[in-house]
């Protein structure tokens, strides 16, 4: 990959990458700093890292970046109010909103991942399972579980409401 | 195929997003209908939360990654690295000497005052291109023989008593003289360390050293003598003949690039003053 390369991946990919780790840290600076590490980690392996393969390259190294971070402090989740956007949505789409974030929260850190990838990002399962150095049942598993998690927890908070 | 309570997890995606192969469904189908639960939970499933990325966000810090792509300039000749790490030294030094320069002007003993009285001509008999040595004078009380009188008489005597041979190398002494006048002038390198060598560490500061570009000016054996006390300290010998066009500009386009707006080319080239005293404004 050449330096113009890199730089087109920054342009292209900075962004998506910051809102897959954002959502799933919930913590902008600690976002920012695992977007920053993604990006040095691959200039370091530029000269092995081929252009067409660079998106899914900086999404496996943000997810393992994210992973070790959580695991390495523990991650206690100082949840930083993400600045509400849209704010002509109306009120009951507001509390969906909510309820979706609250039910995502209760996931683990892999299951987040393994949401982002498919939802934000479309990526496959074989895909996935590439990045996450997971089997592809695992993946599959592991994301049904995630899923099936997510819409409990969204019905029942939707009745405590 | 067989698919039962313990890897039904592993279709179920698949069977939601209608993604099964003919067979698998089969096999799905079969496990669901003894597991209607399970069946009430796919279904419900099917209208599952996809999330949807936020576009507003968006990460601030694209620049800092950035990388500059201009095309690096790798020197491959060691020559020209060492030529740059030598201009650089030049240019340290000759903020050095522009600093000495402002500090002497303020006290109103510019160099330009320095009066250039030559009572002896240069003995053109002695010269022999091919024993290039210079002499220091130690007659008089030439500047830097005055600041090593003011440390050390004995010393003094010694070093201006010896003889050195000229190497390529030339370099720009500014110092001091005993009026705080701000002297300068090419001797050898070799001499100016060894000169140096027997200054005080007081004195050893208020002595600057500038190398010159190499080979600007050839060196030849001279002696030269100052009767008068305000006259420059060591005289560089030059060719005793018209130094060429091309040396003497060579010579000027340094000069021009010292602090010393007065300098001119006969505080260095005696031989070249006395050429042209004759009548001539070379200045």
């Amino acid at each position: 990959m050449t330096t113009g390369e890199y730089n087109k991946c920054v342009e292209l990919y900075a962004d998506g990458i910051f809102r897959f780790v954002l959502k799933n840290l919930t913590h902008r600076e600690d976002a920012e700093d695992v977007v920053q590490q993604t990006f040095e980690k691959m200039w370091l392996k530029k000269d092995v890292v081929g252009f067409d393969k660079s998106k899914a390259y900086l999404f496996s190294i943000a997810h393992n970046t994210m992973i070790d971070l959580i695991r390495k402090r523990k991650f206690v989740q100082a949840y930083e109010q993400i600045p509400a956007h849209g704010q002509e949505e109306h009120a009951r789409s507001m509390e969906a909103r909510d309820l979706i974030d609250q039910g995502f929260e209760a996931l683990s850190p892999v299951q987040r991942s393994l949401i982002l990838m498919r939802d934000y990002e479309g990526y496959n399962y074989e895909e996935m399972a590439e990045m996450t150095e997971l089997t592809l049942s695992q993946v599959k598993v592991y994301l049904f579980r995630a899923r099936k998690k997510l819409q409990t927890a969204i019905t029942c908070l939707d009745k405590l409401i | 195929m067989n698919i039962n309570i313990s890897n039904y997890e592993i279709f179920a995606l698949d069977y939601i997003e209608g993604s099964l192969e003919s067979e698998e469904m089969i096999a799905m189908q079969t496990f669901l209908n003894q597991h209607p639960n399970i069946a009430r939970e796919l279904e419900s499933l099917r209208e599952m939360v996809i999330l949807k990325p936020d576009k507003s966000i968006s990460f601030k810090g694209k620049t800092a990654l950035l990388k500059d792509e201009t095309p690096k300039i790798i020197w491959l000749n060691q020559n020209i690295a060492s030529k740059i790490g030598y201009a650089a030294a030049i240019s340290v030094l000759l903020i050095s000497v522009y600093t000495l320069g402002y500090w002497t002007a303020k006290k109103e003993t510019a160099i330009g005052h320095l009066p250039i009285r030559q009572t002896e001509t240069i003995n053109q008999e002695k010269v022999n291109d091919d024993d290039s040595l210079v002499a220091v004078e130690d007659r008089d009380k030439s500047s830097i023989r005055s600041v090593i009188q003011s440390g050390n008489a004995k010393k003094a005597n010694t070093i201006s008593s010896k003889k050195y041979r000229a190497t390529h190398e030339l370099a720009l002494v500014a110092t001091r003289d005993d009026k705080d006048n701000v002297v300068a002038t090419f001797p050898e390198t070799k001499i100016i360390q060894d000169v140096a060598s027997e200054l005080s560490e007081r004195q050893k500061s208020e002595k600057l050293l500038v190398p010159l570009p190499s080979r600007a000016i050839r060196l030849i054996p001279i002696e030269r003598n100052f009767s008068d006390n305000n006259s420059l300290p060591i005289a560089l010998a030059q060719d005793t003949k018209r130094i060429s066009r091309f040396e003497l500009d060579k010579v000027k386009q340094y000069l021009a690039k010292l602090p010393f707006e007065d300098l001119t080319v006969a505080h260095f080239i005696p031989s070249y003053f006395l050429d042209n005293q004759k009548g001539k404004n070379i200045f």
